[in-house]
């Protein structure tokens, strides 16, 4: 009885203080920005950008942006679920008329462009230059699935306007959850061309971009949406204004390579 | 494997004495040994295979910059705490729950028994999904979610609690299938004979039953503890991503993936594996019943 009663006062005791420390271990990071701490949804294909725009402003401002990424239409259920958050930032403007068709957001702010490209390993080895090229029987093409992502998507539109979509979607080996899963796969040597956002190209130096008719036309705008019914409404809006302001969110969308807000039109 | 008969045995002896002599047998051996063998080695060479490609993809420079990253250190960190903790919290359901499951039998077990094994057969991506709308689901005006948050102070979705949480559903229910099977193999004799002697189910309970299940207790704490380190599709609904917040090694592997940072993915990878090999090995050595 000793033993077990040792055993059982010992673990609750090892529990107490494991729970302590990984509260402590949360509210150490919180430090100087619990008050103007917002949650963004943001899209797979702008993670790398969001999270050095994240890591400025809480340089720059002492405010901590919690983030949740994700394919676009995954983070809208999720939104649309949860109800909480204060940004909702698709990698498409489509997802956040979505959103506020059901209410979710209730204003949208332009943060910046990316186009549509072919990707395939350096060199390009398969020799790929026109869309007739992707539908050749030993080219294994990758996409991003349309009902998840915005490429996808944004793939399927604008083929489908040129009468296209079939024979792409035939050819295609495989469909994948975000843009960012495509560039992988080609990376890895188990695709010999996706098609991604040309921002998501920044990550990877060893692919290169084909531009391919009629996809190369396919553009893609992003806006960031504010929550609707966020108790952080001015928090968010800060936020919204840093990725917006030339000499910060601005600079560091042009570095990571998307088109910013000044190349519109 | 069953025990053989009495009545069974004499006619096991007759067919092995007809069908093989010494030689024969000697060779069937062999026989036995390279198929039992090559089975064997089929699982035990992948896994092999895996790990060797993995570190062939990884440079070691790679590794120790990847691993001296603050936001891996976080990772690492909250990683062996939070499995920690969930393991303690899952050995605390699983013993009462696994030894009742094995012990009694009462009306409505069958639907405990399934209930417990559901978050073995979701997939992991719709169990994060269902604590996402168990937190928000609204009864009326009230929300779990909110509840937490406004009375007791503490925000669940998107925060540690979550990570907890998350890793607890999975990591308790393989513990609770490992402690009933204890307890099912464990002869409750011991503890009708303590109970002869004037204990309470209780005392039977603490001094008889849970001594008795030590070494599966380790075995138990050992799965909900791996299991926790694997987690990732609950997490990365219900906890989100969050760098040096919400991130575990397994959501460190999501990021450095999506962000193109495949040889960082992958070294984050054998810091896991190494992680677990550490831990699993710890176990062995110190719970009881070492095995070789």
């Amino acid at each position: 009885m000793h033993r077990t009663a040792l055993l059982l006062g010992g673990s609750l005791i090892c529990l107490a203080i494991l729970i302590g420390l990984i509260a402590n271990h949360a509210r150490v990071k919180d430090e100087g920005g619990s008050d103007g701490r917002i949650m963004i949804y943001c899209a797979a294909s702008n993670q790398a950008v969001m999270e050095a725009v994240v890591a400025d402003y809480l340089r720059d401002t002492g405010r901590v942006v919690q983030t949740q990424y994700g394919p676009s239409q995954a983070l809208l259920s999720q939104l649309a679920i949860s109800r909480r958050g204060e940004l909702f930032l698709p990698a498409d403007d489509s997802y956040v008329a979505m959103a506020k068709e059901k209410h979710l957001v209730s204003q949208s702010f332009p943060i910046a462009n990316m186009r549509i490209v072919v990707v395939v390993p350096k060199g390009n080895p398969k020799s790929i230059h026109r869309f007739s090229d992707l539908l050749r029987p030993d080219v294994r093409l990758v996409q991003a699935n349309p009902e998840t992502a915005a490429i996808g998507k944004l793939t399927r539109e604008t083929l489908r306007i040129s009468g296209d979509w079939h024979d792409l979607d035939q050819a295609t080996t495989a469909y994948r959850t975000t843009v960012t899963d495509v560039a992988n796969d080609v990376l890895l040597g188990a695709a010999d061309a996706g098609v991604i956002f040309d921002a998501v190209l920044q990550s990877y130096p060893e692919l290169e971009a084909i531009d391919v008719m009629p996809l190369q036309l396919a553009t893609s705008r992003i806006e960031v949406g504010v929550v609707l019914g966020t108790s952080r409404h001015d928090a968010a809006i800060a936020f919204v204004d840093y990725l917006q302001a030339p000499q910060h969110g601005q600079q560091t969308y042009l570095q990571f390579g998307f088109q910013s807000l000044a190349d519109d039109d | 494997m069953t025990k053989t008969t009495g009545q069974e045995a004499p006619r096991l002896a007759a067919d092995c004495n007809t069908k093989s002599t010494s030689v024969g047998s000697r060779r069937s051996d062999i026989g036995f040994f390279l198929v039992t063998g090559g089975l064997s080695a089929s699982f035990v060479v992948l896994i092999a295979l895996l790990l060797l490609a993995d570190i062939a993809f990884a440079s070691f420079g790679q590794f120790a910059n990847v691993i001296s990253k603050p936001e891996i250190l976080a990772s690492v960190r909250l990683t062996l705490l939070s499995c920690s903790a969930t393991t303690i919290m899952g050995l605390w359901v699983a013993v009462p729950l696994g030894y009742l499951l094995a012990r009694f039998r009462f009306p409505g077990r069958w639907v405990i028994d399934t209930l417990v094994d559901i978050p073995i057969v979701l997939p992991p991506l719709v169990l994060g999904l269902s604590l996402l709308i168990l937190f928000h689901l609204p009864f009326g005006h009230w929300k779990l979610e909110h509840w937490f948050s406004n009375e007791a102070g503490l925000a669940i979705t998107y925060n540690w609690p979550a990570v907890l949480l998350a890793q607890f559903t999975v990591s308790c229910a393989f513990a609770v299938r490992t402690m009933r099977v204890t307890f099912e193999q464990l002869d409750p004799r011991a503890e009708d004979v303590a109970r002869t002697l004037g204990c309470t189910r209780g005392q039977a309970f603490l001094q008889v039953a849970m001594p008795q299940s030590r070494r599966g207790m380790v075995a138990a704490a050992t799965i909900a503890w791996a299991r926790a380190l694997g987690e990732f599709g609950p997490i990365l609904v219900f906890a989100g991503v969050t760098r040096m917040r919400t991130e575990v090694l397994s959501t460190s592997v999501f990021l450095e993936l999506s962000t193109g940072q495949l040889d960082a993915a992958v070294a984050v990878s054998l810091l896991m594996v190494g992680l677990a090999m550490v831990v699993l090995l710890i176990l062995k050595v110190f719970g009881p019943g070492k095995s070789q």
